[in-house]
């Protein structure tokens, strides 16, 4: 039967207040994302109303949630309220859940967000409510999380939230190491691991093992997320959680709490003083006893996952286009409404007014969204076409992803970016890998876009741009060299620093968000790959051994480089960082003064005792001192002479520090000539 | 017929609407059975409550409903089937009235004190037409005369203007039809009984009915028909909850003693079936297991709990078994008009099997799941794909992005493929079905 157009029938609004059957479920969606990674995409909207498959993420969180049979929402939004309210009004969510938009200006932070949500006192304090952090794509009832997590509090009343654990998945540069207890499902520790600069060690506080001493220990497991050497799929955190009313209680109470993992939950696990726990709940962990009638979705295929950055926006394009989220997929469930035929290699095109020329190539999977035309020899390889664009003769499109009303001139080539809405393209263009093109941008003829160029219809602005010298620097915009030589005089645009460029955000934590780190970030970036990653990260961390944190013996550098994403789990992290200030001082006055090596052995053998350090790094420690008196400046020659000189002197004191393995000398001498 | 009433959003049933056609949408409601009796409970709400003044803008509302729920999930045909023949029994019951309305004026409608009035005015032009239907009820295998549908009870003793009226066309119909089902004679014998089974067969159709005038005054009180129209819904309910039981009836007809029985999946007409063969033969039943939704397994379990001996193989035995079975029976999720069917994927390599071993192919199912559709078969996506997450696993090793999966959930089997359609209402071969979905809607609904 063929299908038929969507029935504009829908439901203008839903008187509020009505009797609902059985608990209210609540979830709270966060709709700003706090940080800056889609930020030239959302000039005009925000982040989550950001078209995936030509369907707003929001959309498709609603939908996610409304599977799991969630009544009602909180959208607690940031900037561009505005649109989310009257998007949400228009949806036709809006008869069937329950959906609220919060707005507020000054929250910063997630954890902003939820003081003010405390303020509002809008959630039942009675009820745990689901926090979305990001916008989600889930095909799995997230209420089982909420009924495990009911069933743990009967238990224990100290779970005050669960955390949502998915298996395996795509390896992510942000993905945390956890230490869990997966018998009680309890989180003991939770560690940032970006995956670049790759920390080499993890450091868990001793008060978890001991006071009193865990009897249980041995069950403790490491959950980390999936790295490429090991075949088995790791950990991934879903940003989705089960919070009872203590936590944005707790935020209110801790002002300084702002990012919901790094602050609040270690806050939580480290405070004794509060005495409460977390935990976490694997997703498809409780099918086992599951009922065998729900059989059409499988025992497998639980698909969560959320939109942080510009690669998922892409990764989970891709699994939505190849159905991993089933039901939610385009050409059965589409949330807007628009109705798309499936083709063979998971092609799919709207059934309205799509204009496909015979010499069209389309390599799926891929989607074509309503009244769009492709000309002659186009080729669309795994990509997204919103509503109404144009593309014109031989030109190809790589694994981008664009939004509505977009029109692309002859012969041009664009590779794996993202192109926003009325964005025009001129013929001739040539678009790199990983390039965002804001709303409203126009490419002139000919341009050639560089890789990973962010090109904005306004200026950049960093975070601490005042609005109110907004008219002053509208003049000398035109003359910017790089502009014209990059986009060409017809362009429409600014070309927005490279995310790494970028400077730190100023936030005022000592902790910086490891996540933030420039090099980590571009690794968010849509078109990088990781698994390049693993090839030079091996460099990558050998030097980031060298100059944080040598390793303690050549074991444990030996299978540090054997796993390189995985630190060795050291739980001795080291004497505090007054050792090491002492002993250099220590030695800098033994070698200005001329004392004896045997004296300045003892010296330093005190130290060591005192901060129980171990000799190694007291080793470590003279033989960085040592070599830095060598004057390494001169010829080849003089470097050696200058080097006896210095070790035939202070060799001894070296020696007293490696009674076993002389070996290691030589393991510092490297490590130090690498730094 | 181009009236349509809107429901109002504050009326609870565009609430009850809105809500199964969600519940269509996102997959919570399953199964053509399921499907079904959702649909028929919304519409019978639907009849209930709403406020209609001419039995035109129900229809129209009905069918815009019916659009909906299609438009929901295009693939589960059972929807679009059920709210035709509600409209159709709609519409038959109007028709009714308004014959028994023509012929009683001017008394009103629902008074129930008439005595059988000369109704030979209106018979002819609906001759044709119960010519055909009375057709459909003698076919030759049809089931015991106990076993047809719709035994209509109470809905006539409610309103037995109408009764009378039916049971003068019946008379009429009788002298002309070709041949008499046994159902029908004894109600041509006994017309004050009110078990005239066929009502819902008296294929009248509105836009044909030559004494339009007279039944427009009529038509503004078509509200009175309410009680009418629900229990006729209440029929058709009734008959979507016995539809295993009424298939199951001739299931010793089918199978013999010792016969090796293959089967796929966890049809629960196909389960109903065996299981009440068992009752008068002993036989084995092979279950293929089904990858990857495994129903075969709950399948095997269910037979096996009720003392059938059952072997549970792999798909990939299906072809290697084929030889020392007897039979292989199928469910389906949907006939369609050609004949061909759509079930349980693995069915379709199951039945090529069966085809390359002359084995006979029988397919269980009710008649609700006749679909007046032609072309679905031609559409990639109707094979209705599932995540590949069923086969590959996301939580497997990291090669999401390495392999497409494929994973459909149903298969479309060609008419040739299969021997014998057993239904709630007989048995047919494939080339009768179009004929049995040509009387069981009516033409003006194929298109919702």
């Amino acid at each position: 039967m063929p299908p038929k157009k969507p029935q504009p029938i829908r439901n203008e609004s839903k008187p509020k207040g009505d009797a609902v059957e059985g608990p209210l479920l609540q979830a709270v969606v966060l709709a700003d994302s706090y940080n800056r990674r889609f930020e030239v995409l959302c000039l005009d909207q925000p982040r989550v109303l950001l078209p995936l498959c030509s369907t707003p993420l929001l959309s498709w969180t609603l939908e996610s949630l409304a599977l799991s049979k969630v009544k009602q929402v909180f959208i607690f939004c940031g900037v561009h309220a505005d649109k989310i309210r009257d998007f949400v009004a228009s949806s036709p969510y809006n008869s069937t859940l329950d959906i609220q938009c919060l707005s507020s200006k000054t929250a910063r932070t997630a954890g902003d967000a939820l003081r003010e949500l405390d303020a509002m006192h809008v959630l039942d304090p009675e009820k745990p409510f689901i926090l979305v952090q990001s916008p989600i794509i889930s095909n799995y009832d997230l209420s089982k999380i909420v009924d495990a997590h009911k069933k743990r509090r009967e238990v224990d009343k100290n779970f005050i939230m669960t955390m949502g654990i998915g298996r395996g998945g795509r390896r992510h540069p942000e993905s945390p190491i956890m230490l869990v207890h997966p018998a009680s499902s309890r989180l003991l520790h939770y560690v940032q691991q970006p995956l670049s600069p790759a920390p080499l060690r993890v450091t868990f506080p001793a008060s978890i093992f001991l006071d009193p001493f865990p009897v249980d220990m041995d069950s403790y497991e490491v959950w980390s997320g999936p790295s490429a050497s090991s075949s088995r799929g790791g950990f991934r955190d879903l940003g989705i959680d089960i919070c009872e009313a203590d936590i944005p209680a707790l935020c209110t109470e801790n002002f300084d709490y702002h990012d919901l993992r790094r602050h609040l939950v270690n806050g939580v696990l480290t405070s004794e003083l509060l005495g409460k726990k977390i935990a976490v709940h694997l997703v498809g962990s409780e099918d086992d006893e599951e009922v065998k009638g729900d059989h059409r979705s499988g025992s497998g295929g639980k698909y969560v996952e959320r939109v942080r950055d510009t690669r998922t926006f892409a990764e989970i394009t891709r699994d939505m286009l190849r159905r991993w989220a089933f039901p939610l997929a385009p050409d059965l469930n589409d949330p807007s409404g628009v109705q798309y035929e499936l083709r063979k290699g998971n092609v799919y095109i709207a059934r309205d007014n799509v204009v496909l020329s015979r010499t069209t190539t389309l390599r799926g999977p891929l989607l074509i969204g309503p009244r769009s035309a492709l000309n002659h020899n186009t080729l669309v390889n795994q990509s997204t076409l919103g509503a109404d664009c144009s593309v014109g003769p031989n030109t190809t499109i790589t694994t981008s992803y664009i939004f509505d009303d977009v029109r692309i001139g002859a012969n041009c080539l664009l590779e794996e970016c993202i192109v926003g809405k009325n964005v025009q393209i001129a013929d001739g263009v040539k678009i790199g890998r990983g390039v965002l093109i804001g709303d409203g941008v126009k490419l002139g003829k000919g341009a050639a876009v560089p890789d990973f160029a962010r090109i904005g219809r306004e200026r950049y602005r960093p975070d601490n741009f005042d609005s109110d010298d907004e008219d002053e620097d509208e003049d000398d915009e035109v003359d910017d060299p790089r502009r014209l030589q990059v986009l060409g005089p017809d362009s429409v645009g600014f070309i927005w620093p490279q995310e790494e460029e970028e400077p730190p955000s100023d936030s005022e934590d000592e902790g910086e968000d490891p996540f933030e780190h420039p090099r980590n970030k571009r690794l968010l970036q849509l078109g990088r790959t990781l698994s390049n990653l693993t090839a030079s990260s091996a460099s990558l961390s050998t030097l980031s051994k060298a100059s944080s944190s040598p390793p303690e013996s050549p074991m444990s550098g030996a299978s540090d480089d054997s796993l390189p994403d995985m630190p060795s789990l050291i739980l001795d992290s080291g004497p505090p960082a007054a050792f090491y200030s002492e002993a250099s001082a220590s030695i800098a006055r033994a070698y200005e003064e001329g004392h004896s090596t045997e004296n300045a052995a003892l010296e330093m053998k005190t130290l060591v005792m005192g901060y129980n350090a171990g000799i190694d790094r007291a080793r470590e420690e003279i033989m960085k001192f040592l070599l830095g008196k060598v004057d390494a400046s001169g010829k080849l020659g003089d470097v050696l002479t200058s080097a006896t000189k210095v070790f035939s002197r202070w060799g001894g004191m070296v020696k007293e520090f490696s009674p076993s393995d002389p070996t290691n000398i030589a393991l510092d001498a490297q490590l130090f000539s690498r730094a | 017929m181009v009236s349509q009433i809107l429901l109002k959003p504050s009326d609870p049933n565009a609430k009850l609407t809105e809500a199964l056609i969600t519940s269509l949408r996102r997959r919570e409601i399953v199964g053509s059975r399921n499907v079904a009796l959702a649909t028929a409970a919304v519409v019978q709400n639907i009849v209930r409550s709403v406020k209609f003044t001419t039995i035109e803008e129900l229809i129209g509302l009905i069918k815009g409903v019916g659009r909906r729920l299609v438009d929901a999930n295009p693939k589960e045909l059972a929807a679009g089937n059920i709210i035709r023949r509600i409209l159709r029994l709609i519409r038959e019951e109007y028709s009714a009235a308004v014959q028994a309305h023509l012929s009683t004026t001017p008394s009103a409608p629902g008074t129930p004190d008439l005595g059988p009035e000369t109704p030979g005015l209106h018979a002819p032009q609906n001759h044709y037409l119960s010519f055909m239907t009375d057709l459909a009820f003698s076919t030759p295998g049809s089931g015991p005369s106990s076993s047809l549908p719709l035994q209509r009870q109470t809905s006539l003793s409610n309103f037995v203007a109408m009764r009378h009226s039916r049971a003068q066309a019946q008379m009429e119909r009788a002298g002309s039809a070709l041949d008499l089902s046994a159902a029908t004679s004894s109600l041509f014998t006994s017309p004050g009984r009110s078990d005239s089974a066929d009502g819902r067969w008296s294929n009248t159709n509105l836009a044909g009915l030559s004494s339009r005038r007279g039944s427009d005054d009529f038509g503004k009180q078509a509200g009175r028909l309410k009680p009418v129209l629900v229990q006729a819904i209440d029929e058709v309910v009734n008959e979507l909850e016995t539809t295993h039981e009424d298939v199951a009836k001739g299931a010793k007809e089918h199978i013999h003693s010792s016969e090796v029985i293959l089967t796929l999946g966890h049809s629960k007409t196909v389960e109903a079936f065996l299981k009440q063969a068992y009752r008068d033969r002993k036989f084995t039943v092979i279950v293929a297991e089904s990858a990857p939704s495994y129903l075969g397994h709950s399948m095997a379990s269910s037979l096996s709990a009720s003392g059938i001996p059952v072997l549970l193989i792999p798909d990939s035995a299906v072809h290697a078994v084929m030889p020392r079975t007897t039979k292989l029976i199928l469910g389906a999720h949907t006939v369609l008009a050609n004949g061909g069917l759509f079930a349980l994927a693995g069915a379709l390599a199951a039945a090529l099997a069966a085809k390359a071993h002359a084995k006979p192919v029988v397919v269980t199912t009710g008649q609700f799941k006749f679909a007046p559709a032609w072309n679905l078969y031609h559409e990639y996506g109707a094979a209705d794909l599932q995540s590949p997450g069923a086969v590959l696993g996301f939580d497997g090793d990291g090669s999401v992005d390495g392999v497409e999966g494929v994973v459909p959930y149903y298969e479309y089997i060609r008419p040739e493929l299969v021997n014998l359609f057993v239904t709630n209402e007989g048995d047919h071969s494939p080339s009768y079905i179009y004929r049995i979905i040509k009387e069981a809607y009516d033409d003006v609904d194929v298109e919702l």
